[in-house]
């Protein structure tokens, strides 16, 4: 989380969409490719000018930092063999499912945010948080839980079920 | 159906328009809606494409992202009371759909077709199998169908077939080569197996707006390329599939054999006889038959048969085209100026296993230079491996390192992945001293910049021996092609990454070989042998196995090396050094030395992450090690950073003096899910499951050494007790259950393995490799073991199979990322 450290190659400072500086450790803002490139193409210059992030707000971001802390000394990502089977999986981890109990606002604010900061792992607990909640859900629970009109006529449904009962097996 | 607008631009500029509305699921850009959407399975996808139109249109785009175009076994009975084997229902109904749905067709990126039955078996189907199968997948209502959908098809760009029907094949082939054909994307990969190109016109005139293929990936696999034969030049104990006819065993793939109609080769004249004692069908029998059948599918398809009679005129034209004589290349020549990654796999350049014939080698001969004669600027992947059996071996006067394959090397220097016969690189027979600098040239190049070798050689008897000790002129000639790459080839290579060895490669040869690569960063090896590749665990001529259960094996019969027991015990002890001074000089021959596991952690422990030691001959018997076992394996714990080990078990199914392969396979099989095999994660730290019957006689590894082989007693040999109750039953569910198996090598596998790799995240996955099934149909069936996963002990993180490689979700999965395509 952010923190008020004075060492300053340690910490950076963020400013967020509404306007809002957070000082947050380096270690911490570099789970996020985009800040890790930007503070790469800034090279040995002072990093004491706030990096501006103008599609996150404060409350969003506060919660991304949230995520990127308590997995700061997670390693990279490996991309192995059996990457597909992992993502055809819905598992999340304990602390992660916690974290992602917020209201579908704040979740799709958290993967908008994490899909421009650049954190793939956090981008992927939220596509998958997502997935679940629509997992063993009718159509129409599907609706409802995410507020969608029915736009189909039910020639088309008819159709949609006729044709795709041919779809594979994945 | 409607067409929606891309949904990441609609929901980005609804995005910019209503900055203040809450955010909902409909207003995700599309790519993160895909991503959402790709961890659903099919029942959900199906449901989620039921929502609204816009999810729809998401959802369809990944179920329809892949087509396989499958037949079935029908449900129609003929008029004799039989059913009709290659029923094309299921790829009629699919074709119709993209034929008459456009948008649908737009998201088919990836096309198969496979024939329903299990793909043939390499050894004893594969040589007699003909794929030109005519009575398949025949009707013409069917192939027009197929040119309509391919009209559809403007995005496909991966076109896999698979045991294909001739016939479809080639009106796929022909549709997707048309050089003119509507396309939005170009077909990129063609992966062809299995199947029969002839016929096929595929040499279409000269087009002034298109690239003769722009093909990217060719992989041909186990596909027949000798000189054409009539059929009536075929001898009878060729075959291919048919509708109606004659019946015949096949391999299932799992263990057990099925029975299926085909038509056999011969003129007739010569009686055949059949599985039913019932007359052979003639040809225009079979025909008729097949006639028949296509009228019964049909007859139930009546709207779609007026589908075909109202867009007769919405076919394009077909344009005037020939089919080549030599298919394979040509398709290869179409396609030089773009091809990046070429894949000769396992060709069969000579028919069965007949004599040589110098006609047929001819005709091999002739193929090989015109393929050696092409030019591909962008060739970085290329296979040619065919050692490993009698028909798919390279004609004799053919080596990489010598005329028109030399100067092949020389005009692609962008090859990054090799592969080649072992003892095909360079000729017994010295070349001149100017031939001799282009190769130094050629290797030097490879030196510094192969990354990925594939080695093969023929498969030559019961187990491979620790050394080559032949006579035999050509052995003798074998023997010094191999030893020449191995001093003067695999020492010039740096920066090898993976490394495959397989077939009847002596053991001081792999040594070598491993040994030679001393500077590459290999992180991959690959070792499969007729028997276990880094040392035999029976005894000398299989004596221990014998003991352990005297109706296993023969040890008359049996030509197995002795392991030099005190030497393996002597190499126990902290992670090998080499010298820093290290130079590799090749040495043959096995005195008394360390175990091969051991040498290839002295060289390579460093780097290495995965592992495959497969070949049953002498491999660990699962719940019975021998002393030795435990030593041959101790090498393992100094791989660090492995992840993945494949290693080879043999198991014991005699119970009561019978093999209980059929049963243990059953009872498998029983386990699945709709045919899938599904992973179990058992709870942490969950209790191993006590054996009720059988002990487990292994010899774990101690910090102060191995047992010596004087003070371990001997295992139990076992011995059969008068039943009283279904004792099979209980051995069955306590000794050969997937987890009870999972335990099991978890058990006898885990304290070999570096704590170091075993308490990494995600542990080490060991793929324990069985071989069972009934007397000559015998497959290998795979189980997938999670073993430490965060722990340093031995728990089972997670378990997956046993399976064979035709069990659906690994077959399927392994086309998906198979490798060098």
């Amino acid at each position: 989380m952010a923190s008020a450290s004075t060492d300053a190659a340690k910490v950076i400072k963020v400013t967020t969409s509404d306007g809002i500086d957070i000082t947050v450790d380096r270690q911490v803002a570099e789970r996020s490719i985009l800040i890790k490139n930007l503070l790469e193409d800034l090279g040995g210059e002072s990093t004491d000018e706030p990096i501006p992030i103008p599609n996150v707000n404060e409350a969003v971001m506060k919660k991304v930092l949230e995520w990127c802390e308590h997995h700061k000394a997670d390693p990279p990502a490996s991309q192995d063999d059996d990457s597909d089977s992992r993502k055809k999986s819905t598992d999340i981890e304990e602390w992660d499912q916690k974290f992602m109990q917020v209201d579908q606002e704040m979740l799709f604010e958290i993967i908008l945010a994490a899909n421009y900061l650049d954190i793939k792992a956090l981008l992927d607990v939220g596509c998958k948080t997502v997935a679940n909640m629509i997992k063993g859900k009718s159509p129409d629970e599907i609706r409802k839980t995410f507020n969608i009109q029915n736009d189909f006529t039910p020639e088309e449904e008819d159709q949609i079920r006729r044709e795709n009962e041919w779809a594979e097996d994945r | 159906m409607t067409r929606h607008p891309a949904p990441a631009s609609r929901a980005s500029t609804q995005r910019q328009e209503a900055s203040e509305t809450p955010h909902s699921l409909e207003l995700l850009p599309a790519e993160i809606l895909q991503a959402v959407l790709s961890h659903l399975d099919t029942t959900a996808l199906k449901r989620t494409a039921l929502v609204c139109k816009l999810l729809h249109h998401e959802a369809t785009a990944i179920l329809w992202r892949e087509v396989r175009l499958i037949d079935a076994h029908s449900d129609h009975v003929g008029q004799e009371g039989d059913r009709d084997q290659h029923d094309d229902t299921p790829i009629i109904q699919k074709l119709h759909i993209l034929a008459t749905n456009k948008d649908l067709a737009s998201k088919v990126l990836v096309l198969t077709h496979r024939c329903r039955l299990p793909t043939p078996w390499i050894y004893d189907v594969l040589p007699w199998i003909h794929f030109d199968a005519p009575t398949l997948s025949r009707d013409a209502r069917l192939l027009n169908l197929l040119r309509l959908a391919i009209q559809n098809l403007r995005t496909v760009h991966t076109l896999r077939i698979i045991f294909g029907h001739w016939r479809l094949t080639r009106g796929l082939l022909e549709g997707f080569l048309d050089p003119d054909r509507p396309r939005d994307a170009p077909l990129r990969k063609l992966w062809l197996e299995s199947c029969s190109l002839d016929g096929a016109r595929i040499d279409f005139p000269p087009s002034a707006s298109r690239l003769p293929s722009g093909l990217e990936s060719i992989r041909f696999r186990r596909l027949r390329a000798e000189r054409k034969r009539a059929v009536k030049h075929r001898s009878s104990n060729e075959f291919w599939l048919a509708r109606g006819g004659n019946q015949r065993q096949l391999h299932n793939g799992h263990g057990g054999f099925y029975v299926t109609d085909v038509e056999v080769g011969g003129d007739g004249r010569v009686p055949v006889p059949t599985l039913t004692g019932s007359p052979r069908l003639s040809t225009a029998d079979i025909t008729t038959k097949a006639n028949m059948f296509d009228d019964l599918v049909w007859d139930k398809l009546q709207h779609i048969q007026q589908l075909l009679g109202n867009e007769e005129d919405s076919l394009l034209p077909r344009k005037p085209a020939r089919a080549p004589n030599m298919p394979m290349l040509w398709l290869i020549s179409m396609s030089q100026s773009t091809l990046t990654r070429l894949s000769l796999d396992w060709i069969l350049w000579r028919g069965g296993w007949e004599e040589i014939d110098e006609t047929q080698e001819m005709h091999t001969c002739v193929q090989l230079n015109h393929l050696a004669q092409m030019r591909f600027p962008n060739l970085h992947v290329f296979q040619l491996r065919n050692a490993v059996v009698k028909p798919t071996k390279l004609p004799g006067r053919v080596f990489l390192l010598e005329t028109n394959f030399l100067e092949f090397m020389e005009a692609h220097p962008k090859i990054r992945s090799l592969a080649w016969p072992l003892d095909r690189f360079y000729s017994h027979i010295r070349p001149s001293r100017e031939v001799q600098m282009r190769v130094r040239k050629v290797v030097s190049h490879l030196g510094s910049v192969l990354v990925d070798l594939r080695l093969d050689a023929s498969y030559d008897g019961f187990a491979e021996q620790l050394t080559d000790r032949s006579t035999q002129q050509s052995e003798a000639q074998e023997r010094i092609r191999r030893r020449i790459f191995i001093a003067e080839f695999a020492p010039c290579m740096t920066k090898i990454e993976q490394i495959k060895i397989e077939g009847g490669i002596p053991r001081d040869e792999k040594r070598e070989i491993v040994r030679a690569l001393h500077y590459c960063p290999l992180k991959k090896v690959v070792m499969i042998g007729a028997s276990f590749p880094v040392g035999n665990t029976w005894g000398i001529n299989g004596i221990d196995l014998h003991e352990i259960d005297p109706h296993e094996i023969d040890p008359g019969q049996m030509d197995l090396e002795e392991e030099d027991g005190a030497a393996t015990r002597a190499a126990y002890g902290p992670t090998p050094q080499i010298e820093d001074n290290f130079e590799f000089t090749p040495t043959y021959g096995w005195p008394s030395q360390p175990p091969l596991l051991h040498t290839l952690a002295a060289h390579h422990a460093s780097t290495i992450t995965e592992l495959k030691i497969c070949g049953y001959v002498g491999a660990p018997i699962l719940s019975y090690a021998t002393p030795i076992t435990s030593p041959l394996l101790h090498p393992l714990q100094h791989f660090p950073h492995l992840r993945h080990l494949i290693i080879s078990f043999w198991l014991l199914t005699r119970h009561d003096g019978e093999r209980r392969d059929e049963e243990i396979i059953n009872s498998w099989m029983a386990t699945r899910r709709n045919g899938l095999a599904l992973p179990v994660h058992p709870p942490p730290r969950s209790s191993t499951p006590m054996y009720l019957v059988a002990p487990t006689i292994a010899h774990p590894p101690s910090p102060q050494g191995p047992p010596s082989s004087s003070s371990t007693p001997p295992p139990p040999p076992i011995i059969p007790r008068f039943q009283a109750f279904d004792r099979w039953n209980v051995v069955l569910k306590t000794r050969f259950t997937p987890s009870a198996l999972a335990y099991q090598v978890a058990r006898e596998i885990g304290p070999h393995l570096s704590p170091v790799a075993k308490s990494r995240e995600g542990g080490v996955r060991v793929r324990a490799s069985f071989w069972l099934g009934e007397e000559m149909w015998k497959d290998i069936f795979d189980l997938d073991v999670l073993v430490g996963d965060g722990a340093a002990g031995d728990e089972v993180g997670m378990f997956l199979g046993p399976r064979e490689e035709g069990e659906r979700g690994r077959w399927w999965g392994k086309l998906a990322t198979r490798g060098w395509f």
